[in-house]
C-alpha cells in the first residue's frame, strides 16, 4: 500500500481509496525525506498524544497517553508545517562512544536511533566496532598482538585511545569484552521480528558452520573470527539502519595514533611520543603519533578508510569522516606552516580513499586550549579548504555595506539622472515659451 | 572624476561581495550534493512504517498504525532547501505532509 501511494503528489485514487477505508488509512505522512518523515511522526507524538520518548538512561518512553484505539487518534485542528532550521542535525561527542553505548546491544541501538530519527537528527557519529578495522590494519602492516595489548584501552575507556590521550589502560582490548558483545547482540538480533531477516539468519548458519569446520584447527582463533563477524554485525546493523532512514553516518578516519611497535616497524617514519595526559602513569599514556607530514601519514589513512569500506560496505561511504588530531595535546610547532601541512595531510589521506571526502572534526581543542589556538593558527589549520568563522562573518558584512552602498549610489544616480532631465526638459520649455507669444 | 573612480570602485566592491557570497552558498551546495548522494532515489517508506511498528509495540498500542507515507519536495529558504515535513487534516481524518 505504501508503496502504492509513495508518489508525490496525492492522487484521486488515493483518495478515492482512503474514502472507502477511513480505518486502515488514517492519515498521511510526508516529509522530504525519511529523516523529515521520521521526525513528523515523532512530532505527532510528543505534541498530539502528549507522549515523549528519550534516551535509555534520560527518561525512557513515556506513552501512558498514547491512544487505547485508533479512532481515539487526535486530528490536528489546522495544517502545520515544519521547516528545518539546518541542513544538518549532529548528533553523539566523540567521547559517547566510551560513556554511553561501549556496553549497548542492538535492542538498544535500535530504540537510540529510532529516537534520534524522530527528533530530526540526521548526522549521527557511527564509532561502533571500528577496533576490527584497527586490529587488521595493525596487523597488515605487521604489527603483533602484543603490540596491539599494548596500544588498545579496555572497551570504556577507547576514546581517549583513539584521540591519542591513553594506551593499554584497562586493557588489553580482551576477547571477553568481544565475546560479550556478540553474546548479547546474538539472540537479539536472531529473534527480534523487526531485525528478522533471511539473508541475517544465512550469515548466521554461515558463520556457525564456519565455527564447527575450524573447531579442530584451532579454537581461539576461530572463537575471535567468529565473535569478530557480530561486532563488526552490530555496526554493519547500525550503518544500515542509517542507511534505511536516510541518515548520513559520520565514521571515523585515521588521525596519526599508532601502535609502539610501528616505531621498530618503520624505523624512519617520524612517529614521536605525545606528553603524558591528565598524570596517567607513564605506561598508560605517552601515545605515539606519527606526523602528519610523513608520507606513511597518508597510506595509512587511506589503507584504514578503504579497509573500513571492505568491512563495512557501501553503507560506511557516507563521505564524511571524523579525525580529531590534537584532543587535549598540543602540536609540535605553532608555526602556521606546519599546522597547515598537518590538516592537510590529513584531509589528503581521507580523498586518497573518497574523492567526495568531507572532513568533520570537534572544536573542543580550540576551546580547551585557546592559549595556543589563537585565530591566526586556527585559521592556519582550517584554511586551506574551510572558512572560518571569523571570515564568514566579515565576508556577510562585507556582502551588506558593499551591497548598501552600491543601492545607494544607484538611487542617488536615478535621482541625479531625472533632475538632469527635468531642468532640461524645463529649460527647453522655457525656452520654447516666447516664440509661442 | 575623483567622484567616477570612488562610484566603479564602490561597484566593484559590490560585484566582489556578491561573488563571494555566491561562492559561499555553492560550496554548502556542494557538500550537500556530496552527503545525499547516497540517499538519491532511495524509496524510506517501508523503513519509516518499521520504525512506527517498533514504536507502537513499546506504546503496547492494541491496533495497527499504517498512515500513508509520502515524499514532498523540500522547502526553499533564501534560494537554499531545507528538509521539511507538514501535519494536517483532511475530511476531518489526521495528514501528515
Amino acid at each position: 500500500m505504501e508503496k502504492l501511494f509513495s508518489g508525490r503528489k496525492p492522487s484521486l485514487l488515493l483518495l478515492l481509496v482512503f474514502l472507502l477505508f477511513p480505518v486502515s488509512i488514517l492519515s498521511f505522512l510526508s516529509g522530504s525525506n525519511g529523516v523529515a518523515l521520521s521526525t513528523a511522526f515523532g512530532h505527532y507524538l510528543r505534541y498530539y498524544t502528549f507522549c515523549d520518548f528519550h534516551w535509555e538512561n534520560g527518561g525512557g518512553n513515556s506513552f501512558d497517553s498514547f491512544p487505547r484505539h485508533l479512532s481515539l487518534m487526535p486530528v490536528p485542528a489546522s495544517k502545520e508545517r515544519i521547516t528545518f532550521l539546518s541542513h544538518y542535525r549532529y548528533y553523539q561527542n566523540t567521547c559517547t562512544a566510551s560513556y554511553s553505548y561501549a556496553w549497548k546491544t542492538w535492542k538498544q541501538w535500535e530504540e537510540d536511533i529510532d529516537w534520534m530519527v524522530m527528533s530530526g537528527i540526521n548526522l549521527p557519529l557511527a564509532f561502533t566496532g571500528q577496533e576490527i578495522v584497527w586490529k587488521k590494519l595493525w596487523e597488515s602492516y605487521g604489527v603483533s598482538e602484543e603490540g596491539l595489548q599494548q596500544y588498545f584501552t579496555g572497551p570504556a575507556f577507547l576514546t581517549w585511545q583513539r584521540m591519542a590521550n591513553i594506551r593499554a589502560f584497562a586493557g588489553p582490548l580482551s576477547e571477553n569484552w568481544i565475546l560479550t558483545q556478540g553474546m548479547v547482540v546474538f539472540p537479539v538480533r536472531f529473534f527480534s521480528d523487526s531485525s528478522f531477516s533471511f539473508l541475517y539468519h544465512l550469515r548466521c548458519l554461515h558463520l556457525i558452520s564456519f565455527f564447527f569446520c575450524h573447531f579442530s584447527s584451532s579454537l581461539l582463533c576461530c572463537f575471535c573470527r567468529f565473535i569478530s563477524s557480530y561486532l563488526a554485525e552490530l555496526q554493519s546493523s547500525i550503518l544500515s539502519r542509517y542507511s534505511e532512514l536516510g541518515m548520513i553516518p559520520v565514521l571515523p578516519a585515521f588521525n596519526g595514533v599508532v601502535p609502539e611497535e610501528m616505531q621498530t616497524l618503520f624505523p624512519s617514519a617520524n612517529i614521536t611520543r605525545l606528553p603524558a595526559w591528565n598524570e596517567f602513569p607513564q605506561e598508560y599514556t605517552n601515545d605515539y603519533m606519527l606526523s602528519s607530514t610523513d608520507p606513511l601519514f597518508i597510506d595509512i589513512g587511506k589503507a584504514f578508510l578503504e579497509l573500513q569500506f571492505s568491512i563495512f560496505g557501501e553503507n560506511a561511504k557516507s563521505h564524511i569522516y571524523n579525525a580529531d588530531t590534537f584532543n587535549e595535546n598540543l602540536p609540535e610547532t605553532s608555526d602556521p606552516s606546519y599546522l597547515a601541512s598537518s590538516s592537510t595531510a590529513v584531509y589528503n589521506s581521507m580523498i586518497a580513499a573518497d574523492s567526495d571526502a568531507i572532513w568533520v572534526m570537534q572544536g573542543w581543542m580550540f576551546v580547551y586550549q585557546p592559549y595556543f589556538w589563537t585565530d591566526d593558527a586556527i585559521a592556519a589549520y582550517l584554511g586551506l579548504f574551510l572558512c572560518c568563522i571569523h571570515c564568514y562573518f566579515c565576508s556577510l558584512m562585507i556582502v551588506f555595506f558593499a551591497r548598501a552602498l552600491t543601492l545607494t549610489l544607484t538611487v542617488a544616480l536615478l535621482f541625479l539622472s531625472y533632475l538632469v532631465f527635468s531642468l532640461g526638459l524645463s529649460f527647453l520649455v522655457f525656452s520654447l515659451l516666447p516664440s509661442f507669444h | 572624476m575623483n567622484q567616477l573612480f570612488v562610484l566603479f570602485v564602490l561597484l566593484f566592491l559590490g560585484l566582489t561581495a556578491s561573488a563571494s557570497s555566491e561562492n559561499h552558498v555553492s560550496s554548502i551546495a556542494n557538500i550537500h550534493k556530496k552527503l545525499s548522494s547516497n540517499h538519491e532515489g532511495k524509496e524510506f517508506t517501508s523503513a519509516v512504517q518499521s520504525l512506527i511498528d517498533r514504536v507502537l509495540v513499546r506504546a503496547n498500542a492494541t491496533f495497527q498504525f499504517h498512515p500513508i507515507l509520502e515524499i514532498i519536495d523540500m522547502a526553499e529558504v533564501d534560494g537554499q532547501l531545507y528538509d521539511v515535513f507538514e501535519i494536517d487534516s483532511l475530511n476531518g481524518k489526521i495528514v501528515f505532509r
